[in-house]
């Protein structure tokens, strides 16, 4: 009889051995940013921060504002921003988001400005501080790299549109969250966004010569603010997706564009 | 030592004088009874000879006869246990000692198909004497009610009644053991041969709860172990199929000593061409390549205990099938053993066993050996070649024991395995410009699954017996690769895809015997059977037949079912008919639920039914001519889509003729099978199917105490025909003529 209770205890004992799952924690780093250049004006330094040197879509500044003199930070002034491309013929700007706030926040005025084009910009931030009461502007240059995250499209509406895929750092296999801006272009220097359209997307992998197919479970942008529209992009395998997207207003297809993306 | 020789004629001389004695004052015939189940002597069994003689057998179950010399006909019978016949030869002054098994008829609730028959001989009214077995696919297919799944020429995958897959359980010795392909293409009954196997034990339904938790019935191989009585015994066939050009060798060889220890050895070869269906019509890429060996080695332990290890090994490549989209490049299994056997451990305490084993597969497939026109005008995935891989590893244990007395067998059972699975695929556009992918089909999926069941047979009174099956499963699944788990989870983001099943299944039989020649059976099924690994966690899966990928649901419920069975059997010395019908209500059936485009995810479905009815009859109308039919229909119906269900085999009707005289066994062969219209359209997509006939030719002549022929035709009349279950229509084999050479020497 002791000899089955021993069993038991061993399969039991096997049982539960062959149970336990690891979990992995999912490590929550700040993002560390590099500074992109610097300038002075009026007393004031204004170092700009970025995740990435700047490429063709959007991208996060974050602006370091300090007193010059005291090298104190600031942490209150009024910032904008002015992209410039000079193509020599012609000077144009590009979308920009302004500092949502008068306010730093972690010792960042966080902004963004859509590149729609590689090469060399100009940007001019114009600040005005409440410690003191400046206001100057400050110009820096640096290139642009091209990447192919933004796509500029006349819609049906002869209105010329810009759709941005916010960048992702890594397109993974299953459910990713998914961003574009969507911009349209009203003068050489006015991108307003665009806040009143519906977004349909399918994501699709094209492996040539007819072959392809899509995947479940995807969610349509939907508008958040300031042109931003979110949805959840699923892909099926790793590889090449295009990710195809048409922009509707209440009764039709205004614009259709494809991002291609590559997931791991 | 000289005395001792000397001493050693006395029991000699002794043992001479005792069969004179018996022989002279004219006993002609005596002998034993015993259970077959547990071999004790069995008391109370009536002899009957030439119907007229009568005596029964004492306590110690020694029955015998004064008898003048001649030929006899002798019945042995028993209430509760299978009655038998024999004819036996007396001649001129000999006596005759039998020994007899009886088998408790309580047990014969499962078939048995013995592949090398030679033990079974004794009861000529037994169908399934089988001398004609090439391949594991000729013994599933001798049993009534099973039909195969065929995607090649090569490895088919039983249905039992119309259920398959998840539905109906496969096991060797009891042992679990899954496919590594997520096509399908490797059910295990390929990685096992006939020179292996010693008996299939089937089940219909849910009613024999032993191996798993069923619905559908299961499939037990009982592979031959090293046999220690066979001081030394070698078996060798080499053979030859005309319509694939198959040639194949295998072998079997035992060895023991001192009926002590054993050690047996198999192996086989065969290698196929692409195979012609009927009208000549050649199916383009069917051939294959496969090797197989086995060890056994046996160890006594005492007088009532063993200890036993085996080792199967497959390795089968290049294996063409034709109804997909893909070959099978490579596959290679390994299969352990190690067992412990006691038996008659105390007179109630008949046996005990304690089981460790371990299995693995390996299989590579791919598309690489197909035309670069059909790779571009393939309806899924044209233009890319797609090798995949796939992998499944099985480790369980076994505890069994049995106790039994005159009118009672209690057999309890607790199990334990583990299950890890892994399958993948690339994919590599032909197109240059295109960018490869990569896909995993299942993330390392685990599964853990304890089980205990018992098992309870009373004999009720000298017409009546009964018998309980239960079993209680325990399953706790998961899937470990974190790449691979991201895209399933997807599919349920509020899932973290672990998931546990507590199953509980039961099953009644109550058999009543109204008097020597008919009995009737009813059985009552309520049981479960659980997801496949496939259905939790399969991942964007094809299906051929409906050209959807599929997801697996790691929330999926067990399919319920509720099974009545009943049957009535009638046998004499001559005939022996048996007529059963079934029917099966099934509860949160498992099927594809579409998603959108072409993806379908596995769901449960509230409700299908399956009703059937089974019979045979075999009739022996002289010593050496028996014939014998059988005919099954299912019928099939799903009620949330309201549309038949699918791959239900058509009805089938079998007529043999066994001719056997001295040397010589003939066996005629009609295969009846109706056309099948009731086609599910929605859940998947099947076709219409016509019906045909098949005419076999079987035949085997024992040249000499060594050598044995074996010839047969199959196909006879060369029709172009297809079964309801062959994927994509894959037509059957057309004329074969087959030749097999058996020698053998002990
Ligand atoms: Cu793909
Ligand atoms: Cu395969």
């Amino acid at each position: 009889m002791k000899y089955y209770i021993y069993l038991l205890v061993f399969m039991i004992s096997i049982f539960v051995a062959c149970n336990d799952t690891t979990s992995n924690p999912t490590d929550n780093e700040l993002p560390s940013y590099s500074k992109l250049a610097e300038g002075f004006a009026q007393g004031t330094k204004i170092e700009i921060f970025v995740e990435k040197t700047p490429f063709v879509g959007y991208n996060r500044f974050h602006l370091a504002i300090s007193d010059s003199a005291s090298k104190k930070s600031i942490s209150n002034a009024q910032i904008t921003l002015k992209p410039i491309m000079d193509m020599g013929t012609m000077i144009h700007s590009a979308p920009y988001e302004n500092p949502l706030s008068d306010k730093a926040e972690n010792g960042y005025f966080s902004c963004a400005v859509v590149f729609i084009m590689s090469g060399m910009w100009q940007m001019e931030i114009s600040f005005t501080r409440q410690d003191n009461q400046e206001s100057g502007t400050v110009k820096v240059e640096f290139d642009v790299a091209p990447a192919s995250l933004v796509k500029k499209v006349t819609g049906s509406d002869s209105v010329q549109y810009f759709i941005t895929l916010v960048e992702n750092d890594k397109w993974q296999v299953g459910m990713n969250d998914i961003e574009f801006c969507l911009h349209q272009k009203t003068s050489m220097m006015s991108f307003p966004a665009v806040e009143n359209m519906q977004m349909s997307m399918e994501p699709w992998m094209d492996m040539g010569n007819n072959s392809g197919h899509g995947s479940p479970n995807n969610e349509n942008p939907v508008h958040q603010t300031m042109g931003h529209y979110k949805g959840k992009v699923n892909f099926t395998m790793s590889g090449e997706w295009d990710i195809n997207l048409d922009i509707n207003n209440a009764f039709t297809t205004i614009a259709s564009t494809k991002f291609v993306v590559t997931v791991e | 030592m000289k005395v001792l020789r000397q001493f050693m004629f006395v029991p000699l001389i002794l043992f001479i004088f005792a069969c004179l004695a018996y022989a002279w004052p004219s006993v002609k015939l005596h002998g034993y009874v015993y259970n077959a189940r547990n071999g004790l002597a069995l008391p109370h069994v009536n002899i009957v000879i030439n119907d007229t003689l009568g005596a029964s057998t004492g306590l110690d179950g020694h029955f015998e006869f004064i008898l003048p010399d001649g030929s006899y006909r002798l019945q042995v019978k028993r209430i509760g246990f299978e009655s038998l016949s024999y004819t036996v030869n007396i001649p001129e002054d000999t006596c005759k000692v039998l020994h007899i098994d009886l088998q408790p008829a309580v047990l014969s609730m499962k078939e048995e198909i013995t592949v090398f028959a030679e033990r079974l001989e004794q009861d000529p009214l037994n169908p399934n004497r089988n001398k004609w077995l090439n391949n594991t696919e000729d013994i599933i297919q001798r049993f009534e009610g099973v039909n195969l799944f065929k995607r090649a020429n090569f490895a088919s995958e039983p249905s039992i009644r119309g259920s398959s897959m998840g539905q109906i359980s496969i096991t060797i010795d009891g042992a679990k053991m899954f496919y590594a392909c997520v096509d399908r293409m490797d059910p295990i009954t390929a990685y096992i041969e006939v020179e292996n196997l010693e008996q299939a034990q089937l089940s219909k339904g849910s009613f024999d709860l032993e191996h798993n938790q069923t619905i559908g019935g299961s499939l037990n191989f009982v592979t031959e172990k090293a046999d220690y009585q066979q001081s030394f015994f070698l078996e060798s066939e080499g053979g030859y199929e005309s319509v694939s050009a198959l040639r194949r060798f295998r072998f079997k060889a035992n060895y023991s000593s001192n009926n002590d220890w054993a050690i047996r050895l198999s192996g086989s070869v065969k290698k196929s061409d692409a195979y012609y269906a009927g009208k000549n019509r050649l199916i383009g890429n069917s051939g294959f390549n496969k090797n197989n060996y086995a060890l056994s080695l046996g160890r006594k332990i005492g007088s009532k205990s063993d200890l036993h290890f085996y080792y199967i090994g497959d390795n089968a490549w290049d294996i063409g099938y034709p109804a997909l989209i893909m070959d099978a490049r490579k596959t290679q299994s390994h299969i352990f053993n190690l067992e412990y056997n006691a038996k008659d451990i105390t007179p109630l305490w008949n046996r005990f066993s304690l089981k460790l084993y371990y299995n693995t597969v390996k299989h590579w497939m791919d598309d690489y050996g197909r035309s670069i026109e059909e790779i571009f005008n393939r309806d899924v995935m044209p233009g890319m070649y797609m090798p995949m891989y796939g992998t499944s590893s099985t480790s369980g244990l076994i505890m069994s024991f049995t106790i039994a007395d005159m009118q009672n067998i209690f057999t309890g059972r607790l199990e334990y395995y583990q299950l890890a699975a892994f399958a993948d695929m690339d994919m590599y556009p032909i197109q240059a410009d295109k960018a490869p992918a990569y896909l995993i089909n299942i993330a390392d999926a685990r599964i853990n699954n304890a089980a205990i069941s018992l098992k309870y047979n009373r004999i009720l009174s000298r017409q009546s017996s009964f018998r309980l099956d239960a079993r209680f499963d325990y399953s706790l699944r998961n899937v470990l690769n974190s790449y691979g788990k991201r895209p399933l989870q997807s599919l349920y983001p509020e899932s973290d895809l672990q998931n546990q099943y507590h199953v509980f299944g039961i099953s009644a039989n109550y058999e009543y015997r109204f008097n020597d020649n008919i009995s009737a059976v009813f059985k009552l099924g309520n049981s479960q059977r659980l997801p496949t690994h496939l259905e939790n966690y399969g991942y964007m899966l094809y299906n051929v037949q409906d050209n959807f990928f599929y997801y697996g649901n790691p929330s999926l419920k067990p399919e319920r079912s509720i099974q009545v069975e009943s049957g009535i059997n009638w046998k004499s010395n001559k005939l022996r008919w048996r007529l059963t019908t079934y029917a099966s209500r099934i509860n949160d059936y498992i099927s594809g639920y579409i998603l959108e485009g072409e993806f379908k995810k596995y769901e449960n479905f509230s409700l299908v039914y399956l009703f059937g009815a089974e019979g045979s009859l075999s009739w022996q109308v002289t010593n050496s001519l028996i014939f014998f039919l059988s005919t099954g229909y299912t019928y099939g119906q799903n009620t949330v889509f309201n549309e038949p269900l699918p791959y239900i085999p058509p009805a089938e009707a079998r007529l043999k003729i066994n001719y056997t005289r001295e040397r010589y066994f003939f066996e005629g062969e009609a295969r009846f099978a109706a056309s099948q219209n009731r086609i599910a359209y929605k859940t998947t997509v099947e076709d219409k199917t016509p019906g045909f006939v098949i005419l076999n030719l079987r035949s085997q002549i024992i040249l000499s105490s060594q050598w044995r022929l074996k010839a047969g035709i199959e196909n006879i009349l060369d029709r172009y025909y297809y079964e309801h279950l062959s994927i994509n229509n894959l037509p059957g084999k057309g004329r074969n003529f087959y030749l097999g050479i058996n020698y053998r020497i002990n």
